[in-house]
């Protein structure tokens, strides 16, 4: 059918509706955030904490880069894949083309929300998507000031953009993946990462390591 | 299938699932365990009017959902997607199928979508040597089982552990335990291969934002994030309703959703996909197609139905529905089951071929109790009633009944005469006690329970009498 038949339908249809009459009553004025910044890396840490991932603050870049390398040879892990601006000489990693077989992928997220124990990752050039989705366990680097409080507060600061500057592909990561639907028992790890670390650092706006001399080929 | 011979097969369906203990303990533990764990939700202050929330930002989106539509179709052809719209589940299938023969798609990874069921579209990517690969793990499970979704969340809750270890096991060549980590690391190493190699995936959408031409879908297996990025070609195929005007309009929606329908305060995942990936970007599809499927909607849409377009796919009302509960999804014979079932089902697909299912029900309107978008379905369900036997689809028996029953309560002289006549009978019933059979036509109503013992005397006449005392 096309485009101005369809509509055309719609618009018909419309004529003869019957829709409650509180559709066109505007939303309610935003809310603006209250909590102080402690509050809300206590309730990012709850959150997190309880929906299966591990957080932790680290007051640094190179503290988080140490508890990377710490996490890394406990686990015997030997390929980690990153984007390249994330890549320092402690750690050895990856071209993010294989990504199916690394140990461990690692993120820097661009935003998170405290209300949830979330962190967001944008798609761009510079960050792919399959780092943090194909390796069975993933890092992600978040800094403080990108903590947002409530899902709404992400939405309307965040997702509210015009369209040309949206990513293609936002990503809300809340703690491992899981399934409900094995009769009804709750398994952690399906399909995504069965681990979920997390390194809230104090210290810094831009969360990525200085930029280095790539290992990986990009 | 004619409306006598659905309703018999309704009926033969619902008595074997009252007839099957299991079932009726893994239906009634699963409505249980949801109820316990929303609990603490609902309690939360915010709880009402978040329900309130969403039933404004859904009415809105229908109060101009063409202009929304128009929005979002423009809006995803900007971002580099393109757009479809689909009048029927025909013209769906048949587009859909077109673009994976045209790209010489052999394999194709889905999510779970109740709208690509509604419209059957694995048969129709199938009968064109598509092999389709079921993602999700209930849907996996039922697929591989050959049956239709038990929930429209939870597609093979009534499935046990055992049943599925057999399923997985015959899939796999080699007995699997029956374990639930053990068998989900074989549905996650079996599709592993398949999502990496998938020339096309298939979605459907939790949500279009009509602001940005994004898909959003709520998900938490991962499933879901690999489908959107590993196949070259991603194609969204959703129901035209399924639109929010902006991002914000979302705040409530991802606040209820994920603990109706799951009991969690967040998905594991909220993907928002907009438009393929952009120049320079390493993974994620390099095309994106979305199908918009009308299929009867903008029908609803111009009638006293409308607000059932309001759902969002919840499931809180047949988490609660006592009928469900003894029912479960089969005995609906539909991709949609459950109170919204009952009224969705009759009005996409007929009331012809659906009579039954709004009497499937208690009247007890839980259903619109719990429904996270306000949607009125006690009410839609009695107004289904009315449109049966308005359209005389009705059992025979029950109409010619009512009608005379009618035309006695009518009379009044006729009433009392009966009344006075059936007296010696009625006395002679009290006197037996309680009823718990009755022969003939009438012994469906003791077949579950027992009639109470009758008064003596009628109403009015002990209304008559207490005033003389």
């Amino acid at each position: 059918m096309d485009r101005v038949a369809f509509l055309a339908r719609l618009s018909r249809s419309l004529a003869h509706a019957q829709l409650p009459p509180d559709a066109a009553q505007a939303r309610d004025a935003e809310v603006a955030t209250t909590s102080g910044r402690g509050e809300i890396l206590r309730l990012f840490l709850d959150r997190a904490h309880e929906s299966g991932a591990v957080p932790c603050v680290v007051p640094t870049i190179q503290a988080a880069q140490e508890a990377v390398e710490k996490l890394v040879a406990r686990r015997a892990w030997t390929r980690v894949v990153c984007r390249s601006s994330m890549v320092w000489p402690g750690i050895g990693s990856i071209h993010s083309s294989d990504a199916r077989s690394a140990d461990l992928g690692l993120a820097t997220a661009d935003w998170a929300v405290a209300e949830t124990g979330s962190v967001a990752v944008e798609s761009s050039p510079e960050a792919d998507r399959s780092s943090s989705l194909l390796p069975a366990a993933t890092g992600f680097f978040v800094s403080l000031e990108s903590i947002l409080e409530t899902t709404g507060d992400a939405l309307r600061k965040q997702l509210a953009r015009e369209p040309r500057a949206i990513p293609s592909c936002t990503c809300l990561v809340t703690g491992p993946s899981s399934t409900g639907d094995l009769a009804a028992q709750h398994v952690v790890g399906a399909h995504g990462p069965v681990e979920v670390f997390i390194w809230v650092i104090e210290g810094s706006a831009d969360a990525a390591p200085a930029a280095e001399t790539s290992r990986a080929d990009d | 299938m004619s409306t006598k011979a659905a309703r018999r097969a309704f009926h033969e369906r619902a008595g074997r699932a009252l007839a099957d203990p299991a079932l009726q303990r893994i239906i009634a533990e699963g409505q249980d365990y949801v109820q316990t764990h929303l609990e603490p939700a609902r309690a939360q202050a915010w709880w009402p009017a978040a329900l309130e929330e969403i039933g404004r930002v859904r009415s809105e989106t229908l109060a101009h959902l063409d202009d929304y539509v128009a929005q979002f179709a423009s809006n995803v052809e900007a971002a580099g997607g393109h757009v479809f719209f689909a009048g029927d589940a025909g013209e769906a299938r048949r587009h859909v199928t077109e673009l994976a023969v045209q790209r010489g798609v052999k394999t194709v990874v889905k999510t779970k979508s109740m709208v690509t069921e509604e419209i059957a579209l694995n048969g129709a990517l199938e009968a064109r040597g598509v092999e389709v690969w079921e993602t999700d793990l209930g849907e996996l499970i039922i697929q591989m089982a050959g049956e239709k979704p038990f929930h429209i969340l939870g597609p093979a809750i009534h499935k046990s552990l055992e049943d599925v270890c057999e399923l997985f096991s015959r899939s796999a060549g080699r007995q699997l335990p029956a374990d639930p980590q053990a068998l989900v690391r074989y549905a996650r190493e079996t599709l592993r291969e398949r999502f990496l190699t998938a020339e096309m995936g298939i979605t459907g959408a939790n949500f279009g934002v009509a602001a940005t031409g994004s898909v959003v879908l709520v998900t938490n297996e991962g499933n879901g994030r690999m489908v959107t990025t590993m196949p070259r070609a991603h194609v969204v195929v959703m129901g035209v309703e399924r639109l929010v005007p902006t991002f914000p309009d979302l705040e409530a929606i991802l606040k209820v959703l994920p603990q109706a329908g799951a009991c969690m305060r967040a998905t594991a995942y909220v993907t928002a996909v907009t438009g393929p990936r952009k120049t320079g970007e390493r993974d994620g599809p390099e095309e994106l197609h979305v199908v918009l499927v009308d299929n009867g909607r903008s029908r609803i849409l111009g009638g006293r139905y409308a607000e059932i377009l309001k759902c969002i796919r919840c499931g809180a009302c047949v988490d609660v529905c006592p009928a469900y509960r003894k029912i479960g999804g089969h005995t609906y014979d539909s991709v949609y089951s459950g109170p919204i079932g009952a009224v969705l089902s009759p009005l996409l697909f007929g009331l012809e071929r659906y009579a039954e299912l709004p009497y499937a029900c208690s009247m007890c309107g839980a259903c619109s109790e719990v429904c996270s978008a306000r949607i009125p379905l006690a009410d839609q369900l009695r107004s289904l009633r009315e449109d049966v036997v308005a359209e005389k689809l009705g059992a025979r028996s029950t109409g010619v009944g009512f009608a005379a029953f009618a035309a006695v309560a009518k009379r009044r002289r006729i009433w009392s005469a009966l009344e006075q006549a059936a007296l010696p009978l009625v006395a002679w019933a009290a006197a037996r006690g309680e009823w718990s059979s009755i022969p003939g036509p009438l012994g469906a109503w003791t077949r579950s329970k027992a009639l109470p013992r009758p008064e003596a005397r009628s109403f009015r006449a002990q209304w008559r009498n207490k005033d003389r005392r």
